[in-house]
């Protein structure tokens, strides 16, 4: 479905997102670039691995706070600084597994594991942006069912539509999810 | 019509996938491939952002980047500031002014720093020695910086190796320096000339001469490096390992064990060592009462090696606090007569700006000095946090000689409580705890969980044995980067000792006793805490069934840490006393959080104003505001 090969798209990025990481390493407000065009990706990765959606809020929260904080450390490798966002990622859910103390933990993550991760990273990150660029009415029905998690029923009764439209509505979202994902992977 | 029917088709898929926790895209029956694929793109977006989540996390990151730029904060400079490395000594001289100018001659240093009180003595210069900085000051007795002819002589030569020892040599005697051993060959391997400056101070050179020793002499052997002399040299090299996490490079010993040369690192820097020979002029601190040579150490996380030093037997001089220049730093004293300052760099802070703050400084220290004795109370007493856990037992006086003789406790006081039994503080690490109990007193105990750091926990826990605790768990490597143990001691009291890999044995954000509460219900705890006392909460790592396995609160500058009670780890109401700004306010803060009063506030004999509640999980709190300076023993 996906063309193989490394899933972000990093030479052609490389001058811009280098930028942005000097940016905001002089000027640590000038970090937001940074956050909106990451947050997705690390999202993205959180949930798939951690699936509790309060946990996963916590987590790419604190990835993002170190991020910043540590930004004055962070070193130009020619590595995506996603890669950067989401070793951080990967070791806070590792600390986090291990620091429950009687929790059986999971083995360490290696950075093959992160790599292998990021093409179901990006293609989720992907849909995500993408759910932000549905028609309005559209869009809130997805939000409201896979964010909220909330039973058409319920989406019907806040949007005060009918159960069938709201059904509808769905339909045509998740369609357009897809057409959108077709087109923007070729 | 076909429309509806698909998109109700759709939805019962739709309810599948979400119904299905533990698959991410679960293989469905493809009732249609297009449904299907419609389908397993619902799979993946069951991790979509709620709404509002990336706007919130956007505000936040925004107020920390906004914090961030500004100065204070830590992240913004390296600990370690530019030109400095781990240890740089400093010396105390009589005339620093006229000093500068001889090192100027005698070594060619240049001044780097020069900050004059306003008495004229100079109260902190920096010059520059080839690589190296050192740091001098005028004689300030009051504050301890005594010079060489106060103290009699120094117990710290500085040493350098450099290229052509006799061109320094030279140089600094026709400076005015004096001979101390003139410049030879020496048969280990090196050619070595030592002199004392006019100050009094001692400085050591060498060139390697052998090619075994000059591959042993590497970069960081260039600059100056403090040659301490101490009255027991091995004690001193095991003692510099764990305070200072000192390693050792090479030990040269007599044959009855003496240390005739020892060389160990301490960060990126190299200090040296030898056992006592006053044979040759080198005299220990303590045989000379003082040393004029204090080293100055700048580290990662200064609060956790002084924490770390203090345990191991170190002095406070003066504690830890952040320091006008841009440093947080503390003065400590080592068992062997050596003054440190330990220092962390929070702040680049210009000349020009320290020159101003000085200023600032003495203005508002001046008054403060005229006041004498009777200062202002603090809001905690000297060595106190906010939290202190208080351990009530029937067997006060056992309790005591059990946490000296397992964990090094060291008593602060013994005194009669109110209730007819013992009232004790002890210091363990950098933490203080209150133990009640004993005598004619005939209340509940309270024995309490603890989570103890400590630098070797097998030791600890083979002590604890020793005197009679019970093993909750033997030893054992922990793979969230800790080694810990567990028992129970005769009181009741649990302990959790642990020591954290790496150079400093206790973890960011913890002391080295904090308490551990495992209550039923842990979210009720914290919701409680926060509303009661202000809790922060710090860290929870709970179970998808919401669950808490681990949670950190912090109020004022301490931390408690819970779990969920379970199987052996069942609750344990706790006492403690609470340090607070103001006892009656928070007395009623808690009462209307749910607590239940114990006693009223009341100004205490001992100098606190306090008040006592039950929280809803029966657990204690005294919340206490100082109302006169702690009666000194």
């Amino acid at each position: 479905m996906v063309a193989r090969g490394p899933a972000l798209k990093v030479p052609a990025r490389e001058a811009e997102e280098r930028l942005l990481v000097e940016a905001a390493q002089r000027d640590p407000t000038k970090f937001a670039d940074l956050y909106a065009s990451n947050f997705e990706r690390v999202y993205a990765y959180i949930a798939w691995r951690v699936r509790d959606r309060d946990e996963t809020e916590d987590l790419t929260s604190d990835v993002f706070h170190r991020a910043l904080a540590s930004l004055p450390r962070f070193e130009w490798r020619g590595v995506p600084f996603a890669a950067w966002l989401i070793k951080i990622a990967a070791n806070l859910i590792a600390d986090r597994l291990k620091r429950r103390h009687y929790a059986n933990s999971l083995d360490p993550v290696g950075d093959d594991q992160v790599d292998r991760s990021f093409e179901v990273v990006e293609r989720r990150a992907q849909l995500f942006r993408l759910v932000d660029r549905l028609p309005v009415d559209q869009r809130r029905v997805i939000m409201m069912r896979f964010a909220e998690e909330k039973s058409i029923r319920e989406i019907a009764q806040k949007l005060g539509r009918t159960e069938g439209a709201v059904k509808q509505l769905q339909f045509r979202g998740l369609q357009n999810l897809r057409a959108r994902l077709d087109e923007s992977n070729g | 019509m076909a429309r509806r029917a698909l998109s109700q088709q759709l939805d019962e898929l739709v309810d599948a996938v979400l119904a299905q926790p533990e698959v991410p895209e679960p293989a469905l029956p493809p009732a249609e491939a297009k449904l299907a694929a419609l389908a397993g793109l619902a799979a993946r977006l069951r991790g979509l952002p709620r709404h509002d989540f990336k706007t919130r996390l956007k505000t936040d990151l925004e107020r920390s980047a906004i914090m961030a730029t500004k100065p204070v904060m830590a992240t913004k400079v390296r600990p370690i500031p530019e030109g400095f490395r781990t240890v740089t000594p400093y010396l105390c001289v009589k005339d620093a002014t006229g000093a500068m100018e001889f090192y100027w001659k005698a070594f060619g240093a240049t001044e780097t720093l020069r900050l004059p009180m306003p008495d004229g003595r100079i109260g902190h210069a920096e010059i520059q020695i080839g690589k190296s900085r050192i740091m001098l000051s005028d004689e300030f007795p009051e504050m301890g910086a005594v010079s060489p002819p106060s103290v009699g002589g120094s117990p710290v030569d500085i040493h350098f190796y450099v290229e052509d020892v006799d061109a320094w040599c030279r140089r600094a005697t026709a400076a005015g320096a004096r001979i101390l051993v003139p410049v030879a060959d020496q048969d280990y391997g090196e050619r070595y000339g030592r002199l004392e400056d006019p100050f009094g101070h001692r400085w050591g050179f060498s060139t390697p001469l052998k090619e075994d020793r000059a591959q042993q002499v590497r970069e960081t052997f260039y600059v100056a490096t403090p040659y301490l002399v101490v009255a027991d040299g091995a004690k001193a090299i095991d003692f510099y390992k764990e305070a200072l996490a000192a390693t050792e490079l090479m030990r040269l010993a007599d044959p009855d064990g003496r240390i005739a040369h020892a060389e160990l690192t301490i960060g990126d820097s190299v200090i040296m060592l030898s056992g006592a020979a006053p044979e040759y002029g080198r005299l220990s601190p303590q045989s000379l009462g003082g040393t004029p040579v204090t080293i100055h150490l700048y580290v990662e996380n200064v609060d956790a090696l002084a924490s770390q030093a203090v345990t191991a037997g170190a002095k406070i001089l003066r504690p830890v606090q952040d320091q006008f220049y841009g440093d947080r730093s503390g003065r400590l004293e080592d068992p062997f007569g050596h003054v440190w300052i330990v220092s962390t760099h929070i702040e680049d802070v210009t000349p020009e700006e320290t020159r101003r703050r000085l200023d600032g400084f003495m203005n508002h220290q001046a008054p403060a000095e005229q006041q004498g004795p009777t200062k202002r109370a603090k809001p905690i007493h000297e060595g106190f946090h906010t939290v202190t856990p208080y351990l009530t037992v029937r067997q006060a006086p056992g309790l005591l000689e059990f946490l000296k003789g397992a964990f090094g406790a060291e008593e602060l006081l013994r005194t009669t409580g109110s209730a007819g039994g013992m009232h004790a503080e002890v210091r363990i690490g950098d933490s203080r705890l209150m133990i009640g109990g004993g005598g004619a007193w005939r209340g509940t105990p309270m024995p309490t969980a603890l989570h103890l750091y400590v630098p070797n926990t097998d030791a600890a826990y083979k002590r604890a044995l020793e005197l009679g605790a019970t093993s909750i768990h033997e030893p054992m490597d922990q793979n969230y980067g800790e080694r810990s143990a567990g028992v129970r001691d005769l009181a009741g009291n649990s302990w959790y000792i642990a020591t954290k890999f790496g150079q400093q044995y206790v973890p960011e954000g913890l002391r080295s006793v904090n308490v551990y509460l495992h209550p039923r219900g842990a979210d009720r705890v914290i919701d409680f805490l926060k509303r009661a006392f202000a809790a922060d909460e710090v860290a929870r790592y709970a179970g998808p069934d919401g669950i808490i396995h681990h949670a950190q609160v912090r109020i004022g500058d301490s931390v408690i840490e819970m779990g969920e009670a379970h199987g052996p780890y069942q609750p344990m109401p706790t006492m403690f006393y609470l340090y607070v700004d103001d006892a009656d306010a928070w007395y009623r803060r808690a009462l209307q959080a749910g607590a239940t009063s114990i006693s009223e506030p009341v100004d205490q004999p001992y100098g606190d104003r306090n008040a006592s509640v039950k929280d809803p999980f029966d657990n204690v709190w005294y919340v206490a505001t100082p109302i006169k300076e702690a009666p000194t023993s």
